[in-house]
C-alpha cells in the first residue's frame, strides 16, 4: 500500500529543522558538518516521503534518518567525532560572562565531557522530549539501555557539577545503623 | 608457579577441604564479600536462600547491557539535582535550537516547498 504524505509535509519538515540541526551538532560536534547532515537528511526524507506514515512521529523519523546518515558516514570514512571545539561550551561562550551564563557555561562544558552515547540519550529524553521507547527505537537499542545511559549521564553531570547544595548520600544507612 | 604444580594442587585441595569443613561459614562470608565488592550482583547473591536454592534464578538469567544499571533514571539523584540538570539542559540545548538557520538550509527548504507545490499542480 502506498501512503500519501500529508499535505503539509514541507511545513512539518521545515518546523523540525532547528531541532534536527541542534541534534546534528550534538552528534558530530561541528556546525558545518551538522548543516551538511541536515541537508542530506532533508533530501532523503523528501525522496522517501511516501514511506512516511502520516500521523506518526515525523521528528523521530527525521532524527533516525540523520543519525543513520551520521553513523554510516562515520563508518565509511572512519571519521572521528569532531568535538574538539566543545559544541555546547562554544555556544555558551558566545554570550560572554553575563549574569547566570557562567552557570550554564559550566553545565555546557560538563555536557561536552559526557560519553557520546550518554549525551545523546540525555538530549533525546531531556531536551527533545522523546519517550524512552521512541529514543530506544531511534538508537536501535533496548529501552533499558536508554534508561541506563540517561541515568549515567545524570550521575556524571552531577559529579562534574556537584549539583545542589549537598552531595547525594548513597550510603545505605541501614548498614551503618545496624552495626 | 607452573600451571600443574604439585604445590598448586596441594593448595587447591587444602582450600577445598577447608571449604567442605566450614561450608556454611564460607558461603556466608562469600556472600558478604560479594555484596561489598559487586554491589547489585552481591545483593542478589546475598538474597539467595542457600538451603533451598531459592533466589538463584538470576545466576542463569541472560545478562544484557540493559540490565547494567537499567534502573529508573529518576533513582539515585535527589529531585532538586534532577530538576537543576533538566533546567540547564533545556536552556543550553534550547540556544542551539533557537539559532537562525544558514542560508543554504533555508534555500533547500524553499526548493522542496516549490517542488511540492509544482507537483500538486500537475
Amino acid at each position: 500500500m502506498t501512503i500519501t504524505p500529508s499535505d503539509d509535509f514541507p511545513q512539518q519538515l521545515a518546523a523540525t529543522v532547528p531541532n534536527l540541526r541542534a541534534f546534528a551538532r550534538s552528534l558530530c560536534g561541528n556546525v558545518h558538518h551538522a548543516d551538511d547532515l541536515v541537508q542530506e537528511t532533508l533530501v532523503k526524507a523528501w525522496k522517501h516521503r511516501a514511506s512516511f506514515q502520516p500521523g506518526t512521529h515525523l521528528k523521530a523519523w527525521l532524527f533516525t534518518i540523520l543519525r543513520n546518515s551520521f553513523l554510516s558516514e562515520k563508518r565509511s570514512r572512519k571519521l572521528e567525532v569532531e568535538d574538539a571545539e566543545g559544541t555546547f561550551a562554544a555556544r555558551m561562550s558566545v554570550e560572554g560572562e553575563q549574569n547566570g551564563h557562567m552557570d550554564l557555561l559550566d553545565f555546557a562544558k560538563a555536557l561536552d565531557l559526557l560519553a557520546a552515547d550518554q549525551r545523546e540519550a540525555l538530549i533525546l529524553i531531556g531536551a527533545e522530549g522523546f519517550s524512552y521507547e521512541e529514543a530506544a527505537q531511534l538508537c536501535g537499542c533496548a529501552v533499558g539501555t536508554i534508561k541506563s545511559r540517561v541515568s549515567r549521564a545524570r550521575s556524571r553531570l552531577e559529579e562534574l557539577l556537584q549539583v545542589g547544595d549537598e552531595k547525594v548520600d548513597r550510603t545505605p544507612s541501614s548498614v551503618e545503623a545496624g552495626s | 608457579m607452573p600451571k600443574n604444580s604439585p604445590h598448586l594442587n596441594l593448595l587447591a585441595n587444602g582450600v577445598l577441604a577447608t571449604e567442605l569443613s566450614v561450608l556454611p561459614t564460607v558461603r556466608t562470608q562469600f556472600s558478604s564479600a560479594m555484596n561489598a565488592a559487586c554491589g547489585r550482583l552481591g545483593e542478589n547473591l546475598a538474597s539467595i536462600d542457600w538451603a533451598t536454592g531459592q533466589g538463584e534464578e538470576f545466576m542463569t538469567k541472560k545478562w544484557t547491557e540493559a540490565d547494567d544499571g537499567a534502573a529508573d533514571p529518576a533513582e539515585g539523584l535527589a529531585p532538586d539535582a534532577q530538576d537543576a540538570i533538566a533546567r540547564r539542559l533545556r536552556s543550553v540545548y534550547g540556544r542551539l535550537v533557537a539559532e537562525p538557520l544558514p542560508d543554504k538550509v533555508v534555500q533547500l527548504l524553499d526548493e522542496l516547498a516549490k517542488l511540492d507545490s509544482s507537483g500538486k499542480k500537475t
